[in-house]
């Protein structure tokens, strides 16, 4: 993916170029908003990542240009900024996600690539398939090889959230804000202990499991192969 | 305007109309006293010249009765009758045994003196009638008075003008009290409610000032002058807040990534430890940093802008989830009373921040084994009740305002994690939303109790409750 990175601080910069390519993406920097609009108005990129605090154009303000060209070009704003609201500025100004600093490179990682697959707008299904298991998101009902499974509410929004990013990397973090509405870590095993309760529910009992664990960054649902 | 337009202002308990009614209470006693000094200066002084003249006419007629006796008392009488031309003047004669000798008055009183009487004239009149009866040597009884009639008239006059004065007094005074009293109660509640918005939040709002430069004209400029203060430290504090956000998280931020960039480089065990024991304690700092900045913002910041109606139900339900795993980690069981479709006026993330500080802070301060109930229950249309009740310790009375504090920590607590910032951030977030806070004992343990004021509820989801257990012993009901 091509990457456009607006920050100023150099070290993360610096921090978040090198991993970013390492995860073999293509990254362009930019030192100011006033760059960061110039070269992302010009198109080409698949997500912008963009610091709300850097000189001459805050990130708000430049993000808020771009999707008043038309730019709808993902966008992730990174922020030291923590505060109360700040997540929704972020997204009234047309951001599609954002990542409080400081914040774990995988992190980063699955946030950009979660992004960068997001299909254009469209209504999203409401019938999600990941091999054999299927989810009616109208009736609420769970089936895998045809047999009925039977989830709790958050256990049946867990599998939701990960069936609709089949293939991607989704980060505890994710799940927390995704599923249970945390926008801060509660330190406790809530989402290993959700998983593991999905687990014995989606995958036990059968020769192919989708639910992976990512070492180091989070959770995926694919099919093996 | 917020409140609509102003109402009709009950004047009773303003300033200006009390002081109005206390006006019109002296005015009248002004009006009162001059009344006393007029109708001492004119019927008083009628009534004296009157007597006076009663006592002259009494010594000539005395004088004439001793030098020419009965006869010549006769006809000085009816001299003085002839001569009377404004016919005010009563004279009588009488004999000892009261038989009828001379004057216009033929009942001659026995008890010589003053006195004030109404008689009946030989003209047929009935008469308010002054009088000085003497009786003479020769035992006759002689009467000389004056009719009071032209004084009782000036005198009705008098006090129908002062009754006038006053009753011009009273309505002048009232009507007048209630206008002033309106005008001004209207001004001062239309700068009570602009200190409301502004202490909702609304900063940028001020007070009215009419331009008239008067006194309340001058009290507005000067709150407003104190409202732009106030709005400049506020801008400066949340400067200050992003400074402090940029500033020290930024540099915490990068240290954090040479952390964990060493943490994945390390090629032992050991030192990948340490690392990670380093990365933590980072975390802890900027965990801290996070919490103040969001008491500070909470308790500056127009969050209330923000607001939205927040199903409080699911918010307890999740946050009891979450948590659910670290109160198994300590063998507590967690029990719930959580009523469907409670709906706050709010903003979430926040609520959600303050019943997880609650729930988090009863599984470290509560008793390993023990067990923990959270219950949000809708005590009326208007009000709910958010409780968390542990069993362990609790907090001793005295202790009981000091946890809101920032940084306040029970001596015993300071050997469990946690910043001291929980419940700060819990008070600050409550009085946010306009909720109480309460620490009761639960005999044993601590029971925080958050009563929350309703916007409005999900009518067809009222009073169904979801009792539920998370964790814990199989079959273990909620023990009450």
């Amino acid at each position: 993916m091509k990457i456009l990175l607006v920050e100023d601080d150099a070290e993360t910069a610096a921090y978040v170029a090198k991993g970013l390519s390492e995860a073999g993406h293509l990254v362009d920097r930019a030192g100011d908003g006033q760059d960061g609009l110039f070269l992302a108005s010009d198109g080409g990129y698949d997500v912008l990542v963009v610091d709300r605090m850097v000189p001459k154009l805050d990130g708000l303000a430049m993000v808020r240009a771009l999707r008043a060209m038309g730019n709808e070009t993902p966008t992730l704003f990174l922020t030291a900024r923590a505060g109360v609201g700040d997540r929704v500025e972020g997204f009234e100004a047309g951001g599609d996600d954002y990542l409080v600093k400081p914040f774990a490179f995988a992190e980063l990682l699955a946030r950009v690539q979660a992004l960068g697959r997001r299909p254009p707008l469209q209504a999203p299904p409401t019938l999600l398939k990941v091999g054999d298991l299927e989810l009616d998101v109208v009736k609420r009902a769970v089936a895998r090889n045809g047999q009925r499974i039977d989830l709790q509410p958050r256990e049946f929004r867990l599998l939701e959230y990960l069936m609709r990013r089949e293939g991607e990397v989704v980060t505890r973090t994710m799940l927390l804000e995704g599923v249970w509405d945390f926008h801060f870590d509660p330190k406790t095993s809530v989402v290993e202990t959700h998983i593991s309760r999905l687990r014995a529910k989606v995958d036990r009992g059968f020769p192919e499991p989708l639910i992976h664990t990512v070492r180091g960054a989070g959770y995926c649902v694919r099919r093996d192969g | 305007m917020v409140d609509g337009r102003p109402r009709w202002v009950v004047p009773l308990r303003t300033t200006a109309f009390r002081l109005t009614v206390l006006h019109l209470l002296l005015t009248l006693v002004g009006t009162a006293l001059l009344s006393g000094v007029l109708w001492w200066a004119t019927v008083g002084f009628a009534t004296r010249q009157a007597a006076q003249e009663i006592e002259r006419g009494m010594g000539v007629l005395m004088r004439a009765a001793a030098l020419s006796g009965s006869t010549g008392l006769v006809l000085s009488i009816d001299a003085r009758l002839g001569a009377d031309r404004a016919d005010e003047e009563v004279y009588g004669l009488t004999t000892g045994d009261g038989r009828f000798l001379a004057g216009n008055l033929d009942v001659v009183p026995d008890q010589p003196g003053w006195q004030e009487v109404t008689v009946p004239l030989v003209d047929g009149n009935a008469r308010s009638l002054l009088l000085l009866a003497a009786k003479l040597p020769d035992g006759d009884r002689l009467v000389v008075g004056r009719d009071l009639q032209p004084i009782r008239a000036l005198e009705r006059r008098l006090l129908g003008a002062a009754g006038w004065v006053a009753a011009g007094a009273v309505v002048l005074g009232l009507g007048g009290g209630l206008l002033i009293g309106r005008s001004v109660a209207r001004r001062t509640l239309a700068m009570t409610r602009s200190l409301t918005r502004v202490e909702r939040g609304e900063l940028d709002h001020r007070l009215p000032v009419t331009g008239r430069a008067d006194e309340v004209d001058r009290l507005a400029a000067g709150v407003n002058a104190m409202l732009d203060r106030l709005q400049q430290v506020m801008a400066t504090l949340r400067q200050v807040t992003d400074d402090i956000a940029h500033d020290l998280r930024t540099p915490l931020s990068r240290l954090r990534q040479r952390l964990e960039a060493a943490e994945e480089d390390a090629t032992d065990e050991v030192q990948a430890e340490r690392l990670r024991a380093a990365k933590d304690e980072c975390d802890e700092l900027l965990e801290v940093f996070r919490s103040l900045l969001q008491i500070a913002q909470v308790e500056a910041e127009q969050v209330r802008e923000r607001f939205a109606d927040v199903d409080l139900s699911q918010v307890t339900t999740a946050v009891v989830e979450v948590y659910a795993p670290a109160a198994e980690e300590h063998d507590m069981r967690l029990t719930t009373a959580i009523a469907d479709g409670i709906l706050v006026h709010g903003e979430r993330a926040l609520l959600t921040q303050m019943v997880a500080n609650l729930v988090q802070n009863a599984i470290r301060h509560g008793r390993d084994g023990g067990r923990i109930e959270v219950a949000l229950q809708r005590d009326s249309a208007a009000r709910a009740t958010l409780s968390v009740v542990d069993d362990g310790p609790g907090i001793p009375v005295a202790e009981r305002d000091r946890v809101f504090r920032r940084f306040h920590r029970l001596d015993r607590a300071r050997s469990s994690p946690g910043s001291g910032l929980g419940l700060a951030l819990v008070r600050a977030v409550a009085d946010l939303h306009q909720m109480t806070i309460t620490l009761d004992d639960a005999a044993p343990g601590l029971r925080v109790r958050v009563t929350i004021p309703l916007t409005r509820t999900a009518p067809q989801a009222a009073n169904r409750l979801d009792r539920r257990r998370l964790s814990g012993t199989p079959d273990a009901l909620p023990s009450i």
